[in-house]
C-alpha cells in the first residue's frame, strides 16, 4: 500500500517539479550528496559535493563550514555546555553512548585556477571553546575571485546522537538534520559562520540539492524536496533520490513505521501545493488536523504576505521523545501531537501552524537567526498567533488531569477562553524585563531572557505596530518586506526601513526602545473620583462686569479626576476612554511619558475609565489594570467567593473518606 | 441479607436520621466559610472595581486569570480557572485521591482539611453509633453522646487510614510508576504508555477501595461489637471481609455507582448554569450547597448499609452459634 502511495506521490510531485522551475534565489551553494544511513549503527555515511559561488565583492581564499552534529560529540561542546547550563539532566540521554559527531574523511576543491586536497582546521568564532568542533575551516590553494565558483568534494561520516535536540534518533526512528558539512555565508566580505549554540543554528545561502539516500528497503524516508527517484538496491536497500532548487537546508527522516496521507491544497488565489503527511501509526485521528493547519498556514500567510513558492510540503509527526518536533527545513516541517488532547489545546494545530509559519520566515526570509532571531522566532509567533485567531478563534484552558510526562486524562475548561496571544503576553510579562531584542542568541543570560526576546517581546511588538499603524497600512508593510526579502537575508533596519517607508512617521524611537531597552511596558488606571462641583463663591469678572456669586455655576455639577499610571519601564504612547454616567465619553492621548499623570473633568460624574481602551498594545504586560469602574459591585467576587467555598466544601467532603 | 437489601436498609437509616445531614453540612459550611468569607473581601478589593469584572460572571477569561497570578496572594492563588466549570471543582478533588498531591493547594489549606478530617471521625463515631442503634428516632443528644463517646476509636482509625494513605502514595504508588515506566521503556507509542499508565491508576484506586472498605467496616465493627481496641477491629473487619468479599465488595461498588451518579449529575447541572444575573447567582449557590448535602447523604449511606449488613452478618452468625450449642 505504502508503495503504490509513493508512485502516486511521486507522479504528482514530479508534475509539481516542472511547475515550480525558476524560483528567482540566488545560486550560492548547491548540493549533490549521496548517503546511506546504517540504523545498527546510528550512522549516516555521504560523499557530498559543493558548488559554492562567490557572490560578494572581494576574493576569499578560505572556505567555513558548519559541522553541527559535533555539538553532541562531548560533553563539552559549546552546545552541550550551553544547554547543561539552561536544562537541568540534559546530559542524560546521551550516556549509554548516545554521542554523535560529524566527521570529515576528506575533502578536495577544485576551482578555475586549482585542484587541491584540503586541510581543515576547527574554529572558535564565537567563544574560543578548545572543546567545541562544530565549525570548521579550509584555506585554498588560490582565491575565488567574485562572481567565480568552487567545486568542493567531501567524505564525511556523521554519526547520530539518541534524542538530542532537533537531530537524532530514538529506537529506530531516525531524523537526520544539520547532518552534512554545510558551507557558512560569505556576507560582508567576511565569513559568517556561527559555532552550533543551544538556541540558535539557521543562516545559510541558498541553492539546488540534488540528494541520495541510501537506507534498508522497510524504512519510510521523508526529505525535503521531492522525491524524484526510488531504486530497490540489491541489498535489501532502497536509494531514493530528492530534488529541489532554491533552498538554504537539507533534512531528512527514515522510519519503518511511518504512515503516509498526501493531499493537496487548493485555492482560487495561490499555487496548488502537494502535501505529504508522514505520521505516527496511533496519530491517525490528527490526520485531518494536521492537514488543517497547514492549508491554513499556507493559505492565510500566502494571502497576508507571499505565496508559498514551492510546489510542494512534507509534514512529519515526529516520534515521541525524539527532539525532532517543532522544527522547520525548508519544504518540510516537524509537528507533534499527543495520543489524547483537550479541545481547548487546539492541538496539533498550533504547533503546526507555527512551524509551518516557518516556511515563510526561515524558509523564504532567510535572516541570520543566530544574530537576528527575533526576525526568525519573532514574526513566526506572531504570524502563527494570526493566522490561529483568524483560522481558529480562541481556545480555551485546558488541563491533564492524572499528568504523567504529558499523558494522562486531558480536559477543557470551555468557560476559560484563551487568546493566542494570551500565552504570549503571559510569558513575555514574567521575563520582559531581562535583557534586549538586539543581541546574539547565545549571549542571552539564560533560555527565558532568550524567549522573551526571541519569541514573546517581537510578537507582541508586533501586534502593537499593527494595532497602532493600522489594517491598511500594516498590510502594505508585510507585504513590501516579505516579497522584497523574499529569498533574500533581511537585517532588522531592512524591515525598519520599510516601516518607515509606509508609516506616517518615523518609526525609529518606536524600534530604538523595542530592540534595545529591557523592560515592559504596563499602564494602569488607579484612582477615579467625581465630586461635587465647589460652588462658585467671590468675585467674577473686571471693572463693571464684576460680580459677587454664591450659586452653583452653569458648566459642571462634578468635578472628576483619573489617575493614571507608568507601571513599566518601557514608554509608549496610550489612550484613555473616560465614561460618564449619562452615557458620554471622553478620548485622551498621553504620552505616557510621565510616571503618573492625572487627567480632569468636569460634567457628570464618571462611570469607567480606561487605558488603551481598544487593547492595541499589546505589549502591556498587565491588561487587568487598564480599566476601573468608579464604583466597585461585588458580583463578581461573591460568584467566585461562592465558588471556591464550594470547591474547599467539596474538598472537606473528599477527605473525610479518609475519616 | 442480599447486596440490594442492605442498600435499601441503609438508605432508609440515612432517610431517618436525615437531620444527622443538616448538622455535619452545617457544620461543614462554617468551616469552609471561616477562610472563604476574608477570601471573598481580598477578591473584592481585587476585581470589585475592574473593567471586565462582569465577563467573571460568566467564567474565568484566561487572560483574567494570568494576569491575577502577577500579585495574587496566598489563598487567591488557589483560584484557578477549572472552576469555573461545572466538574472542575470535583476532578480537581477526585484526582487528589489517585495523587494524594494535597499539599497542592498550599499548607494552609492542608492543615484545614487535616482538621476537618478530625471533625468529620467525630461525626462518623455518632452517625455509625446511630445507624447500629434499634431505635429509629433521631435525637441531637445521642449523636453527639455517641461521637463523644466513640471519638478515640474513630480517630484512632482516622489516623491509621491517613499512614495507610501515606504509604500508598509516597511508596507504593512510585514504585508502581517506576515499574511501570520501564515496561513502557522505549517505545515509541504513545497509545500504549497511556495504557500502561491507566492500568497503573486502576491499581492504585482498586487500593484506595480496598483501604476504605476495610476501615469503615472496622469503624462498624468498633462500635456495634463495642471492642476496646480499633486495631484489632480492623484484623476482625478484614476477616470479615474475606468471609463474605462478594457482598461486602459488591455492596461498596453499588454505593460507589451511587457517587459517581452524584458526581456525574451534580457537575452537568452545575455546568448548564451559568451565573450571569443575580438570580442566577443564588440559583447556582443554592444547587452548589445541595450538592454539598447529597454528597454528605451518600458518605452516610455507605456507613448505613455497611452497618446494617454487618448486622445481619453478625446475627445470622449468632443465630447459627446459638443453635449449634
Ligand atoms: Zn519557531
Amino acid at each position: 500500500m505504502n508503495k503504490i502511495v509513493s508512485i502516486l506521490f511521486l507522479v504528482v510531485v514530479l508534475s509539481g517539479l516542472a511547475s515550480a522551475q525558476g524560483l528567482p534565489c540566488e545560486k550560492v551553494a548547491s548540493y549533490k550528496i549521496d548517503a546511506t544511513l546504517d540504523p545498527l549503527q546510528k550512522t549516516v555515511a555521504g560523499v557530498a559535493v559543493l558548488t559554492w559561488k562567490n557572490i560578494g565583492t572581494a576574493p576569499t581564499s578560505e572556505l567555513w563550514f558548519h559541522l553541527y552534529l559535533n555539538a553532541f560529540k562531548n560533553s563539552k561542546s559549546t552546545f552541550l555546555t550551553e544547554s547543561a547550563r539552561h536544562y537541568a539532566d540534559f546530559l542524560a540521554r546521551f550516556a549509554d553512548d548516545g554521542w554523535g559527531f560529524c566527521d570529515v574523511l576528506s575533502m578536495s576543491a577544485s576551482g578555475e585556477l586549482f585542484e587541491a586536497d584540503l586541510e581543515p582546521r576547527f574554529m572558535r568564532p564565537d567563544d574560543g571553546n578548545a572543546d567545541d568542533e562544530t565549525v570548521l575551516k579550509v584555506d585554498l590553494p588560490a582565491a575565488i575571485a567574485p562572481g567565480k565558483t568552487v567545486t568542493v568534494k567531501i567524505d564525511f561520516l556523521s554519526r547520530l546522537p539518541h534524542r538530542a535536540p532537533r537531530s537524532g534518533y530514538r529506537g529506530d526512528y531516525f531524523f537526520v538534520a544539520q547532518w552534512f558539512p554545510k558551507i557558512g555565508v560569505w556576507t560582508d566580505n567576511e565569513w559568517n559562520c556561527h559555532q552550533y549554540h543551544a538556541h540558535s543554528e539557521f543562516f545559510s545561502d541558498y541553492g539546488d540539492y540534488d540528494v541520495r539516500l541510501t537506507v534498508p528497503s522497510q524504512f519510510i524516508v521523508g526529505a525535503c524536496g521531492v522525491m524524484t527517484d526510488s531504486t530497490a538496491n540489491s541489498d535489501n536497500s532502497v536509494t531514493v533520490r530528492y530534488q529541489q532548487e532554491c533552498i538554504h537546508d537539507f533534512a531528512w527522516t527514515a522510519y519503518p513505521h511511518y504512515k503516509i496521507a498526501i493531499r493537496t491544497f487548493e485555492h482560487p488565489e495561490l499555487p496548488a501545493v502537494t502535501m505529504k503527511l508522514l505520521y505516527q501509526p496511533d496519530h491517525k485521528r490528527y490526520v485531518d488536523d494536521f492537514f488543517g493547519a497547514t492549508e491554513n498556514t499556507l493559505k492565510y500567510l500566502g494571502l497576508w504576505y507571499v505565496p508559498y513558492p514551492y510546489s510542494h510540503i512534507t509534514i512529519v509527526d515526529a516520534a515521541c521523545k525524539s527532539g525532532a518536533a517543532g522544527m522547520e527545513y525548508p519544504t518540510l516541517f516537524t509537528t507533534s501531537v499527543d495520543w489524547l488532547t483537550a479541545r481547548g489545546s487546539q492541538e496539533p494545530a498550533g504547533l503546526t501552524v507555527h512551524e509551518c509559519a516557518h516556511q515563510f520566515f526561515y524558509g523564504l526570509i532567510a535572516s541570520n537567526e543566530f544574530e537576528n532571531a527575533w526576525l526568525d522566532e519573532g514574526f513566526t509567533t506572531y504570524a502563527t498567533s494570526r493566522c490561529m485567531n483568524t483560522a481558529y478563534g480562541p481556545g480555551a484552558y485546558h488541563k491533564i488531569y492524572l499528568n504523567r510526562d504529558g499523558l494522562g486524562i486531558p480536559w477543557t475548561v470551555s468557560k476559560s477562553e484563551k487568546d493566542q496571544r494570551d500565552w504570549i503576553v503571559e510569558n513575555h510579562r514574567a521575563r520582559g524585563s531581562r535583557d534586549v531584542m538586539n543581541k546574539c542568541s547565545w549571549d542571552y543570560v539564560d533560555r527565558l531572557a532568550y524567549r522573551n526576546n526571541a519569541y514573546e517581546k517581537p510578537a507582541l511588538m508586533l501586534w502593537t505596530l499593527e494595532n497602532s499603524l493600522g489594517e491598511a497600512v500594516w498590510t502594505e508593510i508585510m507585504h513590501a518586506y516579505t516579497s522584497r526579502w523574499s529569498f533574500k537575508h533581511p537585517r532588522p533596519q531592512d524591515f525598519i526601513d520599510i516601516v518607515n517607508e509606509f508609516a506616517p512617521e518615523n518609526m525609529d524611537w518606536f524600534f530604538d526602545k523595542m530592540l534595545n531597552e529591557a523592560g515592559v511596558v504596563d499602564y494602569a488606571v488607579t484612582h477615579i473620583e467625581s465630586n461635587a462641583a465647589v460652588k462658585r463663591k467671590g468675585y467674577f469678572g473686571v471693572g463693571d462686569g464684576r460680580e459677587l456669586k454664591d450659586d452653583d455655576g452653569e458648566d459642571a455639577t462634578f468635578e472628576s479626576q483619573v489617575h493614571v499610571e507608568r507601571l513599566g519601564d518601557i514608554q509608549l504612547p496610550v489612550e484613555l476612554l473616560v465614561t460618564f454616567e449619562n452615557g458620554e465619553t471622553a478620548a485622551n492621548v498621553w504620552s505616557g511619558e510621565e510616571p503618573v499623570k492625572i487627567f480632569y473633568f468636569r460634567g457628570a460624574q464618571i462611570e469607567k475609565a480606561e487605558i488603551d481602551p481598544y487593547h492595541k498594545v499589546w505589549l502591556d504586560a498587565n491588561p487587568l489594570n487598564n480599566g476601573k469602574y468608579r464604583r466597585a459591585d461585588g458580583f463578581a467576587s461573591f460568584r467566585w467567593g461562592t465558588t471556591w467555598l464550594f470547591w474547599l466544601q467539596d474538598l472537606f467532603e473528599l477527605i473525610a473518606v479518609f475519616s | 441479607m442480599k447486596i440490594r437489601d442492605a442498600f435499601r436498609h441503609g438508605l432508609s437509616l440515612v432517610n431517618h436520621h436525615r437531620k444527622m445531614i443538616g448538622i455535619i453540612y452545617l457544620v461543614n459550611l462554617c468551616f469552609a466559610l471561616i477562610v472563604a468569607a476574608p477570601l471573598f473581601t481580598l477578591f473584592h478589593s481585587r476585581v470589585g472595581s475592574l473593567v471586565g469584572r462582569d465577563e467573571l460572571l460568566t467564567g474565568l477569561p484566561y487572560s483574567w486569570w494570568s494576569a491575577l497570578q502577577i500579585d495574587a496572594r496566598g489563598l487567591e492563588n488557589t483560584i484557578r480557572p477549572s472552576l469555573s466549570g461545572g466538574f472542575g471543582p470535583l476532578i480537581d478533588n477526585l484526582e487528589l485521591l489517585l495523587t494524594g498531591q494535597f499539599q497542592l493547594y498550599g499548607w494552609f489549606v492542608f492543615s484545614l482539611i487535616v482538621g476537618y478530617l478530625f471533625i468529620a471521625a467525630f461525626f462518623n463515631g455518632g452517625a455509625i453509633a446511630l445507624f447500629a442503634d434499634e431505635r429509629r428516632s433521631f435525637s441531637a443528644g445521642r449523636f453527639f453522646s455517641y461521637a463523644g463517646t466513640y471519638f478515640h476509636h474513630m480517630a484512632a482509625l482516622a489516623v491509621t487510614t491517613v499512614a495507610l494513605f501515606a504509604l500508598l502514595y509516597k511508596v507504593i504508588n512510585p514504585a508502581i510508576f517506576s515499574l511501570l515506566d520501564r515496561i513502557v521503556g522505549d517505545s515509541l507509542s504513545q497509545s500504549f504508555a497511556w495504557i500502561v499508565h491507566f492500568i497503573g491508576y486502576l491499581f492504585i484506586l482498586t487500593i484506595v477501595f480496598l483501604i476504605t472498605l476495610i476501615l469503615d467496616y472496622a469503624k462498624v465493627i468498633v462500635i456495634s461489637e463495642k471492642k476496646n481496641s480499633s486495631w484489632a477491629s480492623i484484623g476482625l473487619a478484614a476477616a470479615f471481609i474475606f468471609r463474605s468479599f462478594g457482598k461486602t465488595v459488591g455492596l461498596n461498588v453499588l454505593l460507589a455507582f451511587l457517587a459517581i451518579a452524584l458526581v456525574l449529575g451534580g457537575g452537568l447541572l452545575m455546568s448548564i448554569i451559568t451565573p450571569s444575573n443575580l438570580l442566577l447567582l443564588v440559583g447556582s449557590f443554592i444547587v452548589q450547597q445541595l450538592f454539598i448535602a447529597a454528597k454528605i447523604a451518600v458518605r452516610l449511606t455507605f456507613y448505613a448499609s455497611e452497618t446494617a449488613l454487618y448486622q445481619a452478618h453478625a446475627a445470622a452468625r449468632t443465630m447459627v452459634k446459638k443453635r449449634k450449642r
